[in-house]
């Protein structure tokens, strides 16, 4: 491969620390996978060939994104590496999620390859079925795949024993907005939309993150995250930026983190906040459990106090640090590092402050006007900077409902959505919950609207509204459903067409039919008192 | 509380899931890796292990239970049901 120098630039393509570091370290582990560890040079070639596949078969026709259906596996990472060496963005595909949901990532994208791993064949199989156009299906994993063609001639299948070469590849020049990857969110109307993030908005935050937690070949980080969840890349890009190594535990040890975190040695930890509450339920947060962790990251929802708190003392030489940040502003723009003395006075609620901006990202604390509040009012989070994302794929309303030009400014900010408390003079900020029907349940934004459209479209009634139930210190655990009306004949019907387009976090636990649903003084459906219903043991 | 009393709490628990992926839920084998046939992930054993301990009105304290059992439903049953006839007994 011929490699760019590593750039000190944000307008490099988000791939060259990758493969500045298999110039510099080639024999070094880049992965470990499936009990499997991968270096460097094996990465690179494996990625690179892909990257050439792609290029030759798809020769520019489609959108400039290649879909990875593909988890925990070596395939997995060199099709994101290989997407982003052809020139591609890629779209993370879950293998486990519904069949129609995949469907509308892979085919509103307008994806015209697809890269999938052995674990992935049988969702695959129902996708091929389905796709009304041709796709290249790259299927590294596989040596033989007569069979794909004979059952599916409209696509074109290449099995690793034909992949192209690695001298094939060929270095494109990338546009300042070539994307990086686009991931789809929970959609309040029913759909999935797709978050468009930039390589630029990417490197900025690799660069910065890089520098602060002085990240060397010698660290070791975890990869708990999907990839449908953007989290992940910050593992990927921040190890392989410096020619560290990804560890990816098996599905087993993703219940047995404590044996995963000895066995890798692992330096770096990122996760939810859930995975340490998670671990302080099953007695694995004991003192001084952890002496290889030299940092300890959690992002993607409130961070307890009493969760941060066991976790230093579990982990006693690591840094422990609060991120946060939307999809749409990459990966994390805010920081806090917790201090066992002073955090707990800065913190509220029980809840750990988010903190302060990344470096160029922009804060502005808004009233329902935009306008800004006064210190220590609360508000709405709107951020702008290096990691604001492009919006959402072809989906211009949506775009311009989320990023916005506030009263009296002259340059677009994000809303988060996020109520947060504005800072008296340099303090942290601090995350007060949410100004709309948006719940996380695990790290997952869920956008209660996309649950009770569905339900509205199978039962045919209009009187729907879902709550998160129940809570817990970081959002909710699950999601009930009140429906206005007679129950339906077949609740498990209902059951399996939501499990049919929703992932398994989104499918509600339990529906309630109620003849009348509780209104408020507006004549809104009441969510407090629905939730109050639940309180009561309904 | 025996064994196959926690196994109908769990096939009860679970009956959407096996449901949904076409499963037959009254019979869910003693081999059946829950975490391996992706009916739950790790925090839904956590939500599990509170439902029990809330349905049995008794904590379960799991840290006996072999991590490679934690989610293979003919030891966990097993195990639960130990637990559940007492602090002191040991589950083998």
């Amino acid at each position: 491969m011929a490699t760019s120098t590593r750039a000190a630039s944000s307008t490099r393509p988000l791939w060259s620390g990758f493969a500045q570091s298999a110039a510099e370290y080639p024999e070094r582990i880049a992965l470990r996978v499936q009990g499997e560890s991968v270096s460097y040079r094996e990465l690179e070639e494996l990625s690179s060939r892909i990257a050439a596949t792609i290029q030759v078969r798809t020769a520019g026709a489609g959108s400039p994104l290649t879909a990875v259906l593909a988890q925990r596996s070596k395939t997995a990472f060199a099709g994101v590496l290989g997407s982003l060496l052809a020139g591609h963005g890629y779209v993370p595909l879950h293998p486990q999620f519904p069949v129609e949901r995949t469907q509308i990532m892979l085919e509103q994208p307008e994806c015209r390859s697809l890269i999938v791993d052995s674990g992935a064949l049988d969702i695959a199989a129902k996708l091929l079925e389905n796709v009304p156009y041709s796709l290249v299906v790259i299927l590294p994993d596989e040596s033989d795949v007569a069979d794909y063609r004979s059952r599916w001639p409209r696509h074109e299948f290449v099995d690793r024993l034909n992949l192209e070469a690695e001298a094939a590849w060929r270095e494109t020049s990338a546009g300042t907005d070539a994307l990086a990857y686009l991931l789809f969110t929970s959609g309040s109307t029913g759909l999935p939309k797709g978050v468009m993030v930039a390589q630029r908005n990417v490197s900025a935050f690799i660069e910065y993150m890089t520098e602060r937690y002085d990240v060397t070949e010698h660290d070791r980080f975890s990869q708990m995250f999907d990839m449908t969840f953007d989290l992940s890349a910050f593992d990927m890009f921040m190890a392989w930026e410096k020619g560290a190594c990804l560890c990816c535990p098996t599905r087993k040890e993703t219940i047995q983190p404590a044996t995963f975190v000895r066995n890798e040695e692992l330096s770096i930890w990122f996760s939810v906040p859930s995975t340490a509450m998670f671990m302080k339920q099953w007695n694995a947060l004991k003192p001084n459990q952890y002496p290889s962790l030299r940092l300890s990251l959690f992002c993607g929802e409130p961070l307890p106090v009493a969760s941060a708190r066991a976790w230093q003392e579990a982990a006693p030489n690591s840094i422990v640090e609060n991120l946060y940040g939307p999809t749409e502003l990459t990966i994390a723009c805010t920081l806090y590092r917790w201090s066992s003395d002073s955090s707990p006075a800065e913190s509220e609620l029980g809840i750990v402050p988010i903190g302060y901006p990344c470096p160029e990202m922009n804060v502005l604390v808004v009233d329902e006007h935009l306008n800004e509040v006064a210190a220590g009012a609360e508000g709405e989070l709107l951020m702008n900077g290096p990691q604001m994302s492009l919006g959402y794929w072809k989906n211009s309303a949506k775009t311009a409902a989320a990023f916005v030009v506030p009263p009296g400014k002259n340059e677009v900010f994000y809303r988060t959505g996020d109520r947060v408390r504005k800072p008296i003079e340099k303090g942290p900020l601090i995350h007060l919950g949410r100004i709309d029907f948006q719940i996380k349940i695990l790290g997952h934004r869920v956008e209660l609207g996309e649950i009770e459209a569905l339900v509205r479209d199978h039962c045919g009634l209009d009187g729907v509204v879902a709550v998160g139930w129940p809570a817990c210190p970081t959002g909710y655990a699950a999601v009930e459903v009140f429906i206005e009306g007679q129950p339906c004949a077949d609740q498990n019907a209902l059951t399996n067409a939501l499990a049919n387009r929703l992932p398994d976090y989104m499918v509600p636990k339990r529906f309630h039919f109620l003849p009348e649903l509780p209104k408020n003084v507006n004549g809104k459906f009441d969510r407090k008192a629905l939730s109050a219903l639940l309180e009561k043991g309904l | 509380m025996t064994p196959e009393d926690v196994r109908r709490f769990l096939s009860s628990y679970l009956e959407s899931k096996l449901r949904s992926r076409g499963l037959d839920t009254q019979a869910l084998p003693d081999n059946c890796d829950l975490l391996l046939e992706g009916l739950i992930d790790s925090f839904d054993l956590l939500q599990l292990m509170t439902a029990l301990s809330q349905h049995y009105g008794h904590p379960i304290d799991f840290e006996g239970l072999a991590p490679d059992d934690m989610t293979v439903v003919g030891p966990l049953c097993r195990y639960i049901s130990a637990q559940l006839r007492g602090p002191f007994i040991s589950p083998a």
